[in-house]
């Protein structure tokens, strides 16, 4: 069995997420014919015939259209992307924590991003949070030393935490902004 | 500002599944080839149409598919007609010319001078 070259499998990855939301049969039915045209190429072969494939996101527009799929278009999706994008952004200092649970929610639900982008878009304002957390407390193993009382002049333990109150919003914050970004690039229609 | 509605496409909406039909009745045929040739006369505009084509042509009973091995290639998934599908094909084939005919009566051909 020859190796697949990389632009291919990548291509196919591409033009599966592309098609997220369609009835399973009729979305592997087009990956099927779609990878069937591509096996057995060399890389050369594989992106000269991707090149007249096409984009895959035009694709799935294209079998979303002729598949009736009420499918939002690129306007209402755009929506509900700033919508959620916002939502992970702002939601958590407008209704604490919940806020943000929603947003999140809305972004996995959503057909606008791919699975590592929701990843990460879920894990990164926890890690910003651990990480102050981490931080907070190499400080209080560092400023409580045996029989000293803590300096005042020195950060406490207390202001890690505190600074953990911020950074955590403002991580939900450039998360929301960069999941907007990242909507913007996918929803764009590319010619 | 509404854009005016795309005549082409409507009109190509219209009988992509006839053209479908039409030429799986001349042979079998893989998608990525029925992609080209609907593609090469403008039909559709990429691969992504034709397949819910063929689901839907599929589901009515009209076209149905087998998978063949090529010599050198890989396994193919091939469409054919059915019965059902020839049958439809020439019910199309017997009312597009008479059609065509009326439409173009009605529509006139418009002064040439334009």
């Amino acid at each position: 069995m020859t190796e697949t070259p990389q632009v291919v499998s990548s291509y196919l990855h591409e033009l599966d997420s592309a098609l997220r939301g369609m009835p399973a049969a009729e979305r592997q039915e087009i990956v099927g014919g779609v990878r069937e045209e591509l096996t057995g190429l060399d890389a050369t072969a594989a992106s000269a015939r991707i090149e007249e494939l096409g984009d895959p996101v035009f694709i799935a527009a294209q079998a979303r259209e002729a598949a009736g799929d009420p499918a939002p278009s690129g306007r209402e999706s755009f929506g509900y992307a700033v919508a959620a994008s916002l939502l992970v952004a702002l939601g958590g200092l407008i209704v604490p924590v919940l806020g943000w649970i929603v947003g999140l929610g809305m972004v996995w639900f959503g057909r606008t991003w791919r699975v590592w982008e929701k990843v990460v878009a879920t894990f990164a304002p926890l890690a910003v949070g651990l990480l102050a957390i981490g931080v907070s407390a190499i400080a209080t193993a560092a400023s409580s030393g045996p029989g000293e009382s803590a300096n005042p002049l020195l950060p406490a333990a207390l202001d890690f935490a505190h600074a953990s109150f911020l950074l955590v919003p403002l991580g939900y914050i450039v998360t929301g902004l960069w999941l907007l970004a990242r909507a913007r690039r996918s929803l764009r229609p590319r010619a | 500002m509404t854009a005016a509605p795309d005549i082409g496409t409507q009109l190509r909406k219209g009988v992509v599944e006839f053209c479908v039909l039409g030429l799986l009745g001349r042979e079998p045929m893989y998608g990525w080839q029925l992609s080209q040739q609907l593609t090469e006369h403008g039909m559709i505009a990429s691969i992504g149409t034709l397949y819910p084509v063929l689901t839907r042509l599929r589901d009515r009973g009209l076209v149905s598919s087998y998978e063949q091995a090529s010599d050198a290639g890989p396994v193919r998934r091939y469409y054919r007609l059915t019965q059902a599908g020839t049958e439809q094909l020439e019910t199309f084939r017997r009312q597009w010319t008479p059609f065509t005919a009326t439409v173009a009566d009605l529509v006139g051909e418009g002064d040439p001078d334009d």
